[in-house]
């Protein structure tokens, strides 16, 4: 397991670059992984919930990422370069469980209703909205939005230019403005 | 609707936290992951590493295999590491052992 991901994560992830967690313990007794679930599993959650639009999908690519991370032993590095690792991490994971899902083509009856239940908020429509969305587009509406990444982070860590970046936003917001729009026209 | 209204929904849509209970499940499954990695011995690992690489390097001389064909081999080795061997070490030991058969002209 190694560190060096393309760079331009988001400051969400990096919370607290300077602090140190590839130590075995905190003073409070927490170890590694709990530091680093207290740091970063807050903001892989919402990008995998942005990316997959499957709670189901993104509470599993957390869970995959940790444990990932923790068959490495010992955490392999700490701060900006952990949240990098993480942040790719996380990535490959829901388009894992983007694939499967494509793949397995069934949801349980049970999960479906886990994933909206009915009456919870009034926001089903537009997360219905962001999962018909493609997945490019998807992504970065997720590190733009929900991360607050700036459009040259986001094409850094995609590996596209800051230009290409931004024009997958400017779609996939004229794609959900028309969504919304049609909603409000009933 | 402009930019920033849908940004806004966007957010409460999908808002910060974590479900309840998936910090204890992930911690409980990383945890339990750790403790069966941690069951193999390093050094286990890292003969399995050199063993792997060492076997695909002969099979990749005796086919006279290409540069890129090599590489391909090594990311095979790494793909197929047991839990818990790192990066890093697996290619230390490849490139120690791809090293020490060209010093012995074997490739």
């Amino acid at each position: 397991m190694h560190c060096s991901v393309k760079e331009g994560v988001s400051q969400t992830l990096q919370q607290n670059p300077a602090a140190g967690i590839n130590r075995a313990a905190r003073a409070d007794g927490a170890d590694d992984l709990e530091s680093a679930f207290d740091l970063h599993g807050s903001a892989l959650y919402r990008y995998a919930l942005g990316v997959t639009g499957s709670r189901e999908d993104a509470e599993d690519a957390v869970q995959e990422v940790f444990v990932r991370l923790a068959r490495a032993g010992r955490i392999p590095c700490a701060g900006q370069a952990l949240a990098r690792y993480l942040f790719r991490a996380a990535r490959n994971a829901a388009i894992s469980a983007l694939r499967r899902r494509r793949r397995d083509r069934t949801v349980p009856l049970e999960d479906g209703l886990r994933a909206e239940p009915p009456g919870e908020d009034s926001f089903g429509g537009l997360r219905d909205a962001v999962r018909g969305l493609p997945l490019k587009q998807r992504e970065v509406l997720a590190l733009k939005v929900l991360q607050q990444m700036t459009f040259e982070e986001i094409g850094a860590a995609l590996g596209v230019s800051a230009n290409t970046a931004a024009s997958r936003y400017r779609y996939a917001i004229a794609r959900l403005r028309l969504q919304l729009e049609d909603e409000r026209n009933g | 609707m402009d930019d920033r209204q849908i940004e806004e929904r966007l957010r409460r849509a999908f808002p910060a936290g974590v479900p309840e209970g998936l910090r204890e499940d992930v911690l409980r499954a990383a945890r339990r992951a750790r403790a069966q990695s941690a069951r193999r011995p390093a050094a286990g690992r890292l003969r399995w590493a050199a063993a792997v690489a060492a076997g695909l390097l002969w099979t990749a001389a005796a086919v006279g295999m290409d540069s890129a064909r090599e590489t391909r081999m090594e990311r095979l080795v790494l793909k197929n590491a047991p839990p818990g061997i790192t990066v890093a070490d697996a290619v230390a030991q490849i490139r120690q052992q791809r090293e020490s058969y060209y010093r012995g002209g074997l490739l």
